[in-house]
């Protein structure tokens, strides 16, 4: 069991590292330099990596808001 | 122009943060009974795994093919919890799991271990499975990076060559 205080306190910084990486995921996607030395098929693959990632981060940025928001508003000590 | 370290820095910093998502998310679900959140920290958690092995997809099958060529041993990027037992003094401290061959594993901690030398002991949980590993073995390398550092991810590794 971990108590209320210790459960947010960590799911504000899991949450806060989703918003660290959301910028480090598209640093380079609009730089035409970015990739250009690989191949064709390999700069689509590594874009289409980054875009996943980005995308997932926001969803799970997301769900540890609502998370977050959820046990601001209980009554609860532990979980 | 990118260069190759462009990149690996580029691509470690990414791996470094989602592997550091991984670590937190599997310590949370050691300690959480919630049902409800539970299974939300589960689904990040399965994510955030997928993340760290299409990084570790795009480093060793699209970036630096030569590197994993060179590789004496394979290494298989099991992410887990490490226990480490420093032999001189007794003392212990735990950190994660990188990878994991073997002839040695990668282990990595928030906080730094300089004085981490010489022998010690090793004992590894993975998160996929829980499968156990015990080693004994030498620091061969230590590393802090200060790239990492900036965001707010793991910053300082160490590799372990076993002693059998």
């Amino acid at each position: 069991m971990i108590s209320r205080e210790a459960l947010l306190h960590q799911l504000k910084e899991n949450r806060d590292k989703e918003d660290k990486a959301l910028p480090l995921y598209a640093q380079h996607l609009s730089n035409a330099m970015f990739l250009s030395s690989a191949l064709e098929a390999d700069q689509h693959k590594i874009k289409e990596i980054l875009q996943t990632l980005s995308e997932d981060s926001q969803r799970h940025r997301q769900m540890y808001q609502a998370m977050i928001d959820r046990i601001e508003r209980e009554g609860k000590d532990v979980y | 122009m990118f260069t190759d370290q462009d990149y690996q820095e580029y691509f470690e910093q990414i791996a470094s943060l989602e592997r550091l998502m991984v670590y937190h998310v599997f310590d949370l679900l050691q300690e959480v009974e919630d049902p409800q959140i539970l299974q939300q920290l589960k689904t990040i958690g399965s994510d955030e795994k997928k993340h760290y092995a299409l990084i570790v997809r795009v480093f060793n099958t699209i970036l630096f093919k030569s590197d994993l060529e060179r590789r004496k041993f394979i290494r298989e990027h099991v992410l887990g919890w490490v226990k480490v037992r420093h032999v001189a003094d007794g003392s212990i401290t735990e950190g994660y799991c990188v990878d994991l061959s073997a002839q040695g594993v990668c282990i990595e901690f928030e906080d730094d271990k300089q004085d981490l030398k010489g022998d010690i002991e090793v004992w590894i949980e993975t998160f996929e499975d829980g499968k156990l590993y015990h080693h004994m073995g030498r620091v061969a390398w230590t590393t802090r990076h200060a790239a990492n550092q900036r965001i707010g991810a793991i910053r300082f590794k160490i590799g372990v060559s076993f002693a059998e």
